[in-house]
């Protein structure tokens, strides 16, 4: 029995795993009790975690091959357990790599195809789907499925985003990108005045040797709120100074566990934590892999939520409804008097892959971390019920609140289209999640 | 340049695997994978193919359960002087092993004892003056000491040992030949995964220390992690009623 526990600490359970390191054994595996698929354990929600007490995992992180490399068209062949970071050390010595990377380097490719995630410049480079040219899928009804946009394309979307629920994501080819630079540039611009935020971002994401820019907020303060961007642009050449292989990793960064003490942020200390993030950030040069990874860096900002853990909430907002929104959701704030640690905003562009429960729309995506308690609990209740006022999407994979009713809500036909499509592919439901059985 | 062969007969597995990328393969050298799924052999030879490119790599699907002259399909390319063996294949099931009945008898015997005396007699038969061969067996430490499970694993592993030094006994004057049983340790794979075991090794440790004891020890028993040595000694003095408690 091993004890599972989500990276936001909000859902935790004893199971049973069965670790899978080739292909093949998925075969052998006795799949009536149904299953949960796990690579890094490291989703926010625990989609990791199976839906009821010592229920049955399947661990496919130590499936971690790169199995073909194919230099002329820029692809590579992966087994889906291998790591973020793994798969960087790799490319990276190839003057290649993969654009969209949420934060840290130790989630699994196939947790990405999983949740169809985002890096920090979605506006530029588009979802995960962008980058899986072709996957293969392992369900017991029907053995190892192929699929790519032509050839199974159905269950392939599906797949993409899909949470787990169409089977064991065993193998990805994922398209790459040249490295232009291997060094980046971070830059703070102090805004003046909130109205002007997006504005300035719109504009900054223009040029051309913008890497992302996203706005902090802090939220926190009763009269103003206090916001500067943060941008990293791509230096100009090849830096010798920042050798790619400098940037190998060294080592595993981070193991979740429940720390003893009580969260250490408080309206005072959040608002000091933005003063810091700002000064502290300034004209700073780095590495192409911090730049990818920023979390691997800053894991004490998770640990100093404490023993009872996180909610982040990550939705999107319309542009010209944000304004509106960010006015309700101050307002919201003051009333609920709840500290929020770091809320940033990104611009979010729809790409051609949209559809789905992808978080995948055109507007402003906005992020709220919170610690959780009952207050913050309430809080994200009525935010809920507020921002769908304002055609809002929240990031399921993100949010431990999410419901049913609040999928409905939020992605309608597209949940509906999702659960038949679904349906028709696997009616008995073999691999669910606490995650999808909450939402599904 | 010298050109060197490989084999790794269960090469699919965590300590396979392992082998494989702690091996310094050079660009002349021929690495032949022997696992009983094509699909994982593919994959493996994709992997193995990244690292080394210029390296040739064949690989042959090998059901160990039946012996229907196993590595029949296996061809020896003649011009490879020096050959490195190692035969990884074990495969137990608790729960149908014991005293009383064992459903997977044949299975067991065949995986774990008779396919590896098949193979070592493939070997032989390539022995000659201008070829090097050096075999690695991969044991268990579950010879140690006899238990009420794994009883026929057990059993197939002991007569195995017994295979391997009769075999060294046998050619101790041929310079050309060298054999080895590796008394292993607990180690920590995919099949062990969650079992309360003790002193576990990593498969990257136990690999290299198989590697290093073929290449260097004279010694055909060979225990990995040496201190299993200890623990073997320690195991035979303390009464088997007191570790049955």
């Amino acid at each position: 029995m091993n004890k599972f526990l989500s990276f936001d600490l909000t859902t935790e359970i004893k199971c049973w795993r069965k670790e899978v390191d080739r292909r093949s054994t998925l075969k052998k595996i006795n799949y009536s009790d149904g299953f949960t698929i796990k690579g890094s354990g490291l989703s926010y929600v625990g989609s990791f975690i199976p839906p009821i007490h010592k229920g049955k995992v399947i661990d496919y992180s130590p499936a971690n091959l790169i199995i073909n490399f194919d230099e002329t068209n820029r692809t590579v062949t992966v087994l889906t357990g291998i790591t973020l970071g793994d798969l960087f050390n790799f490319l990276a010595c190839k003057g290649l790599y993969l654009p969209v990377q949420p934060g840290h380097p130790d989630i699994s490719i196939g947790g990405c195809i999983a949740s169809c995630v985002h890096g920090k410049n979605q506006f530029k480079d588009g979802t995960f789907r962008s980058y899986v040219k072709e996957l293969e899928l392992f369900h017991p009804k029907y053995g190892y499925i192929y699929c790519d946009s032509k050839t199974n394309s159905d269950i392939f979307e599906l797949t993409i985003g899909g949470y787990g629920s169409t089977g064991i994501i065993t193998k990805a080819t994922l398209f790459t990108k040249l490295i232009s630079s291997n060094a980046y540039k971070t830059d703070v611009i102090d805004i003046k005045t909130i109205d002007l935020i997006i504005p300035t971002m719109l504009k900054l994401l223009k040029k051309p040797n913008c890497d992302y820019v996203y706005g902090v907020l802090d939220l926190n303060r009763s009269k103003t709120i206090k916001s500067f961007l943060l941008s990293s642009t791509e230096e100009a050449g090849v830096m010798n100074n920042f050798d790619l292989s400098t940037q190998i990793i060294k080592k595993k960064f981070f193991s979740r566990s429940r720390p003893i003490y009580k969260c250490l942020y408080t309206k005072m200390t959040s608002s000091l934590a933005f003063i810091y993030l700002f000064y502290n950030s300034k004209k700073t040069k780095i590495s192409l892999f911090e730049n990818l990874f920023p979390a691997a860096k800053n894991m004490t900002y998770y640990k100093l939520f404490g023993s009872s853990g996180f909610i982040e909430k990550q939705l999107i907002i319309p542009l010209v409804k944000f304004d509106e929104f960010l006015d309700c959701l101050w307002q919201l704030i003051k009333l609920s008097k709840i500290a929020i640690p770091l809320c940033t905003i990104k611009i979010f562009k729809k790409t051609p892959y949209a559809g789905l429960l992808r978080f995948d729309f055109d507007g402003v995506c906005i992020t709220i971390d919170t610690e959780k308690t009952d207050e913050s609990t309430k809080f994200f209740k009525k935010l809920d019920q507020m921002a769908l006022r304002f055609s809002s999407h929240t990031c399921l994979y993100k949010y431990s609140l999410s419901s049913r009713s609040l999928v409905n809500q939020e992605y309608g036909e597209e949940f509906l289209k999702f659960k038949k499509k679904l349906s028709l592919f696997d009616s008995n439901n073999i691999f669910k999640s606490s995650f999808t059985d909450k939402i599904f | 340049m010298k050109k060197n062969g490989y084999i790794i007969v269960g090469a699919t597995g965590g300590l396979g695997r392992s082998i494989i990328k702690s091996l310094d393969l050079s660009k002349n050298d021929i690495l032949i994978l022997v696992a009983s799924s094509s699909i994982d052999l593919e994959d493996l030879r994709g992997a193995s193919q990244i690292v080394n490119p210029e390296c040739q790599i064949q690989i042959y699907k090998n059901d160990l359960s039946f012996l229907n002259h196993p590595f029949d399909n296996i061809v020896f390319p003649f011009d490879y002087p020096n050959w490195e063996v190692y035969l990884v294949n074990g495969w137990s099931d608790a729960k149908l092993d014991d005293i009383y009945a064992s459903e997977s008898l044949n299975r067991i015997i065949n995986i774990n004892y008779a396919s590896n005396v098949f193979f070592v007699m493939e070997c032989l038969k390539y022995l000659n003056s201008s070829r090097t061969i050096s075999i690695s067996v991969i044991g268990s430490i579950a010879i140690l000491k006899s238990r009420s499970s794994n009883v026929i694993y057990t059993c197939a592993k002991l007569a195995l040992k017994s295979y391997v030094e009769s075999v060294a006994t046998s050619l101790l004057n041929n310079k050309k030949f060298k054999i080895q049983y590796i008394v292993m340790g607990f180690m920590k794979t995919t099949l062990n995964h969650g079992s309360p075991l003790f002193l576990t090794l990593s498969t990257v440790t136990a690999a290299k220390s198989i590697i290093k004891a073929l290449r260097s020890s004279k010694k055909v028993v060979v225990y990995v992690p040496y201190y299993w040595n200890i623990i073997a000694l320690l195991l035979k003095i303390i009464p088997s009623k007191l570790l049955s408690k």
